[in-house]
């Protein structure tokens, strides 16, 4: 049984304080960074035996808005609230002429992945980014399949960390309508990143129900992984027909409370769940966002399924 | 209760001024915000100003009556800024509040904060979690409305923050109980949890506190609630919450809901139902509009959910004024917003012209010329129409 924090992960109390004091010029930036930096040791020291590691994603303020850094043409607009949620995120304005800008790329790399130099290319970690419908639902100027080029190249440039995994977010799926033809561009997109990626991919979906069509879309992607929230979907409907040759991130952290999870009561999810995949193709995950809950409290939660498992 | 054509209002917050906010956070005060007190305090023509600048000038370490003067005096001024306006309707910027979620929050029993999540950039706020059966020790506007109303001779009108939108931006780890994963009636058990929580919070909090100010003689009351779309499945579950907020209230004050930055249409036509309970529908538009002046549909881009409110018996809450930016709309641009509404509504004494939304990310000076070019150009929209 393993354990995957995929996502932004909230940050600390003493990080968001620096964080508002460097806002208003109390502290310098090498104060923000160390605290930033100590932070993000904090959580690797707590993801100790974990397959991947979360870097945390300190510096990202939302999945999307980093990436007006390394494409060229693009910028930021205005905010939009993140489907359910009572957080925002700015849609990005790119321009048909957008590009992957190379130049900027390693930077970039050492910043928005690495955490201030804490991890290196030859860890395990997790590099998050938004899957297409997500990320057209928050951008403006491209039509999906350019969405999906220009992502393919993003996700090249950025993938070649031997040992991580290419983590997807998608909670359009469930949520919003997407017709056959943009599931068939994602599928295209999937099976030509698949072909060209050495490393795992996986797509998480969090906080609406898939119905059978979405459900039916999702298994017969290329993808080595999916993440389901639980919360949101029965186990008996998700685990009928499972690929059994993809691994599944099971959101049973829930992201809407701050209760910690019984342990028994994810202690029986387990079992029930060994009797569809072997365990070694279980990883027990959050069903959304983990920085919309506090840091101490998501720190408490991962500690509790540490003891589950 | 005498209404006129084309009232003018505010929704509720304004900025708060540097000294207000160091005296309470314990930073020390300078020079600066001592000076901006008497500015403010001369322009505003505070009577009493001496003895606020005596008691800012110690900077620190202020007694608890120091803090509690200078919380009458911010609630003063803001009061005293909105009536130089020239506003029919105003409340004091809410100056006693530290915002619209903390504060009701900080007043109800059942829960505790946990922790800052962020809303977006690198803003955060506190967020809550209901521990307990949400109730409340002692009511918490009375006091506020009580003060306000004895301090300005305009009608006021009370912002308090509605069930559905507490209960969206808390955390529930009373009603949820130890939900399994994965059960087979994972979604309808949350539900009916979530459910639970927002009667509670509407029967057992607002209603009685709405009932309070009414009996109090308060004219108008405003429900705020911006998370009322934020699950579109849960429209129902928002209407339902208001009627019970209100109850029996429906008629004895003047009701109003202000909901912003949403997609409205998901709120039709369930929203008809709260006709006759709801006096006052108030929505944000300026947001979304055009600067350019014009009464078209061309122009007036962000006006279309007009046509939803056109046949029911509400009074159209207009936003007019862009609440994010410092842009100050011309009174003509006003003019033409309310014009372009007007021939929607027909009925003049069904619009109330107001900002999109609380004015607390603008400085005063911008908030001030917003607020007057808002009354200024209500009063050329009603030249032009024939009214007064």
């Amino acid at each position: 049984m393993k354990i995957i924090l995929p996502g932004p992960y909230p940050r600390s109390e003493r990080q968001i304080q620096a964080t508002r004091h460097f806002d208003r010029s109390r502290v310098s930036e090498d104060d923000l960074v160390k605290v930033r930096f100590e932070d993000a040791r904090v959580l690797k020291e707590l993801q100790q035996g974990f397959p991947y590691l979360s870097t945390a994603m300190f510096h990202w303020q939302d999945l999307m808005r980093p990436l007006v850094g390394i494409i060229s043409e693009a910028r930021v607009s205005h905010l939009k609230r993140f489907f359910e949620t009572n957080s925002f995120w700015r849609v990005l304005e790119f321009q048909l002429s957008s590009r992957l800008n190379p130049e900027d790329l390693q930077s970039w790399i050492d910043t928005y992945l690495l955490a201030d130099g804490l991890y290196t290319v030859q860890e395990p970690i997790i590099i998050n980014l938004p899957f297409l419908f997500t990320f057209r639902e928050y951008s403006t100027g491209l039509h999906l399949d350019a969405i999906a080029s220009l992502l393919e190249k993003i996700c090249h440039a950025v993938s070649k960390l031997p040992k991580g995994v290419l983590c997807f977010h998608e909670p359009a799926l469930g949520c919003r309508a997407i017709s056959e033809e943009d599931k068939r561009v994602a599928t295209r997109f999937v099976e030509k990143l698949k072909g060209d990626l050495s490393i795992p991919v996986f797509i998480q979906t969090f906080y609406s129900p898939l119905e059978v069509a979405d459900r039916s879309f999702l298994y017969d992607l290329a993808v080595d992984g999916i993440g389901i929230d639980f919360y949101a979907n029965t186990l008996e409907d998700i685990m009928k027909h499972f690929p059994d040759s993809k691994v599944l991130l099971a959101g049973v952290i829930s992201t809407h409370t701050t209760r910690v999870e019984n342990p028994e009561k994810i202690g029986n999810f387990v079992e029930k769940m060994k009797k569809f995949l072997p365990e070694e193709k279980i990883y027990l995950s959050v069903n959304g966002v983990a920085e919309l809950i506090p840091r101490e409290v998501m720190d408490d939660k991962v500690r509790n399924l540490r003891m589950v498992i | 209760m005498k209404l006129k054509p084309l009232m003018t209002h505010e929704i509720g917050s304004l900025a708060k001024p540097s000294w207000r906010v160091k005296a309470f956070s314990g930073t020390p005060l300078n020079d600066h915000d001592i000076h901006e007190a008497k500015k403010w305090g001369e322009r505003l023509r505070i009577s009493d100003l001496d003895s606020l600048i005596e008691i800012l000038s110690k900077k620190e370490g202020f007694s608890p009556a120091d803090k509690e003067a200078i919380l009458s005096f911010a609630s003063l001024f803001a009061t005293r800024l909105m009536e130089s306006t020239g506003l029919d309707i105003l409340w004091d910027g809410e100056q006693h509040r530290v915002e619209m979620y903390e504060y009701p929050i900080r007043q109800m029993t059942g829960f505790l904060f946990r922790g800052h999540v962020r809303s977006f950039d690198n803003k955060y706020y506190r967020k809550a979690s209901c521990v307990d059966k949400p109730g409340f020790s002692r009511l918490f506007h009375v006091k506020e409305y009580e003060q306000i109303s004895s301090i300005t001779q305009h009608r006021v009108k009370i912002p308090v923050t509605g069930a559905y939108t507490l209960v969206d931006w808390s955390f529930d780890e009373y009603y949820i109980g130890a939900i399994s994963p994965g059960e087979a009636a994972v979604r309808e058990s949350l539900h009916h949890a979530r459910s639970c929580f927002l009667t509670d919070v509407a029967k057992n909090v607002i209603y009685p506190n709405l009932q309070a100010l009414c009996d109090r003689g308060a004219p108008f009351l405003q429900v705020d609630e911006p998370a009322a779309t934020t699950k579109r499945g849960e429209i129902p579950e928002f209407i339902s919450s208001l009627k019970t907020s209100i109850g029996d209230l429906a008629g004895k004050a003047f009701f109003s809901t202000h909901i912003c930055f949403s997609d409205y249409t998901l709120l039709f036509p369930q929203l008809l139902e709260l006709e006759g309970i709801l006096d006052e529908v108030h929505f944000e538009y300026a947001n979304r509009d055009t600067k350019e002046l014009g009464v078209s549909a061309a122009k007036r881009t962000s006006y279309g959910i007009l046509e939803h409110l056109r046949n029911t018996r509400f009074v159209v809450g207009l936003g007019v004024l862009d609440v994010h930016t410092d842009f100050i709309e011309s009174k003509e641009l006003v003019r033409d917003r309310i014009l372009y509404a007007c021939e929607i509504i027909k009925d003049p004494y069904r619009l109330f012209i107001a900002p999109d939304c609380g004015l607390r990310t603008r400085s005063w000076d911008v908030a001030h010329a917003k607020l007057c070019n808002l009354v200024e150009g209500r009063n050329l929209a009603a030249a032009a129409l024939g009214i007064s």
